[in-house]
């Protein structure tokens, strides 16, 4: 799940903006240099100890969004065999970097401490409070994707998932509607962000 | 003291038909009010006209007055009147969107602009209430559905409102939950602060509310102390008479209202 996960550690504790911080440089450099094996390697590695600092599983996260680790396999088999085995293998683990560090970041970042990192770096209060809910909606997505596509297999529904996409949407705007009113009772007001 | 007044509400939402009708109400200061009524009869939107949901934020055509504490809720959405009014809806997944039990609970009081120790100090004080300390850094998704209700009821009664409204909040929670519910309601209510359920439980509004409104047809039908759940009219619009009126009246006993005036549990 793409989602903030609560643990007692270094990691944790750090300040948002400062991941911030880490995670801009680190996919930067990924991006310049990412096609280096040392650097690709490298990153990879870092992050497998960043993941043990943070008391998270990367098996367990890579398992839980296997969706997003399986579209890495387009760019893979392409270089494999555009290119050569070992410039698939780089690509792979530069790719696989990015998307470790950026989830880590996610995972041990409170989505409320996120908007505050981007807004002390002058990111529009909105746009910055926009991000991090978005961010929490991922984590419903796809538990109600999960929940939709099971009610409908146990209906003998098929494994096509567009018959999802309109119960998902539905659900999903039900509960924008919802959450959009209970966080107003709540003193919400986004004039004031 | 008036905490809800409403005069001569009608509301109806765009394209459909007249939910409300010329809905007059007075509900005093430290009242726990039960409103009843079938599907579709208006009992959530009449809960939204008491803290200016409608027509503030929810838009339709509404006529009317709508005051809460003897100030009118016009032009005053809900973010304005949180220190006076807080909403529980029916469906905790969908108010809950925070990623660990205290920054849910912390988010009205940010949105208050409270320093963070006060927010610290309101959030415990809060999860405590609701019996949920232990779990302040766990994921929401993972409570049980009445954990969740409470978690709802904890982020409102934070930001210490005189008012609670809360839409069916034991319609998804199995007994010991939804009893564990109200009695958390009961005690805030004992503390003064004013408590208006819409619910379908006539046995649990029978034991803890102390007025009973019916709605029918977008109207109020009834209202008056728990003898309203006594009523003929109630059985006749289909509504769930209490368990301890009916053994009271088969039996010809003096009605009683709950298990607890029947005399269940007593030796």
């Amino acid at each position: 799940m793409i989602k903030y996960a609560h643990r007692e550690s270094a990691i944790h504790a750090l300040r948002p903006q400062a991941k911030l911080v880490f995670l801009v440089v680190s996919i930067s450099l990924l991006v310049f240099f990412g096609r280096e094996a040392a650097v690709s390697f490298g990153f990879l590695a870092l992050s497998l100890v960043l993941y043990s600092v943070a008391r998270i599983s990367p098996a367990r996260t890579i398992s839980s969004n296997r969706a997003i680790f399986a579209v890495l396999l387009i760019p893979f088999l392409f270089n494999l065999l555009a290119f050569s085995p070992e410039r698939a293998i780089t690509n792979a683990a530069y790719l696989s970097s990015v998307i470790l560090l950026s989830l880590l970041f996610v995972m041990t970042t409170k989505p409320s401490d996120f908007a505050n990192a981007l807004a002390s770096f002058l990111v529009p209060r909105r746009i910055a409070f926009a991000f991090s809910s978005a961010l929490n909606f991922i984590g419903y997505f796809e538990r109600s994707i999960e929940r939709t596509r099971v009610s409908q297999l146990s209906r003998a529904g098929s494994r096509n998932p567009l018959p999802l996409i309109v119960p998902v949407l539905h659900k999903a705007f039900r509960k924008a509607k919802t959450l959009s009113i209970s966080m107003e009772s709540r003193g919400f007001d986004p004039d004031r962000l | 003291m008036e905490a809800v007044g409403l005069s001569k509400i009608s509301f109806s939402y765009p394209g459909s038909r007249q939910i409300l009708r010329d809905v007059s109400l007075r509900i005093k200061k430290g009242e726990f009010a039960g409103i009843i009524g079938n599907v579709g009869c208006g009992k959530t939107t009449l809960l939204m006209c008491m803290n200016g949901t409608i027509p503030n934020v929810v838009k339709g055509e509404f006529s009317g007055e709508s005051r809460l504490f003897g100030e009118k809720l016009e032009g005053r959405p809900p973010a304005e009147v949180w220190g006076s009014a807080g909403l529980v809806f029916q469906n905790p997944d969908d108010q809950i969107f925070a990623p660990t039990l205290d920054e849910e609970v912390a988010f009205g009081l940010r949105n208050a602009k409270l320093s963070e120790s006060e927010v610290k100090i309101r959030v415990a004080s809060a999860l405590e209430f609701a019996g949920l300390s232990n779990l302040a850094s766990a994921d929401p998704c993972n409570l049980s559905q009445g954990q969740k209700q409470k978690l709802c009821i904890a982020s409102v009664v934070a930001m210490g409102p005189k008012l609670i409204l809360l839409d069916e909040p034991s319609s998804s929670l199995d007994n010991k939950s939804a009893e564990e519910v109200y009695a958390l309601l009961d005690s805030l209510n004992k503390k003064g602060t004013t408590i208006i359920v819409v619910e379908h439980d006539t046995e649990r509004l029978a034991k803890y509310a102390r007025r009973i409104i019916v709605i029918e047809n977008g109207g109020i039908a009834l209202d008056g102390g728990r003898e309203v759940l006594a009523s003929p009219k109630i059985e006749k619009m289909g509504l769930k008479v209490p368990c301890s009126v009916k053994f009271s009246r088969k039996l010809g006993r003096k009605i009683a209202y709950s298990p607890e005036e029947f005399g269940v549990g007593k030796k």
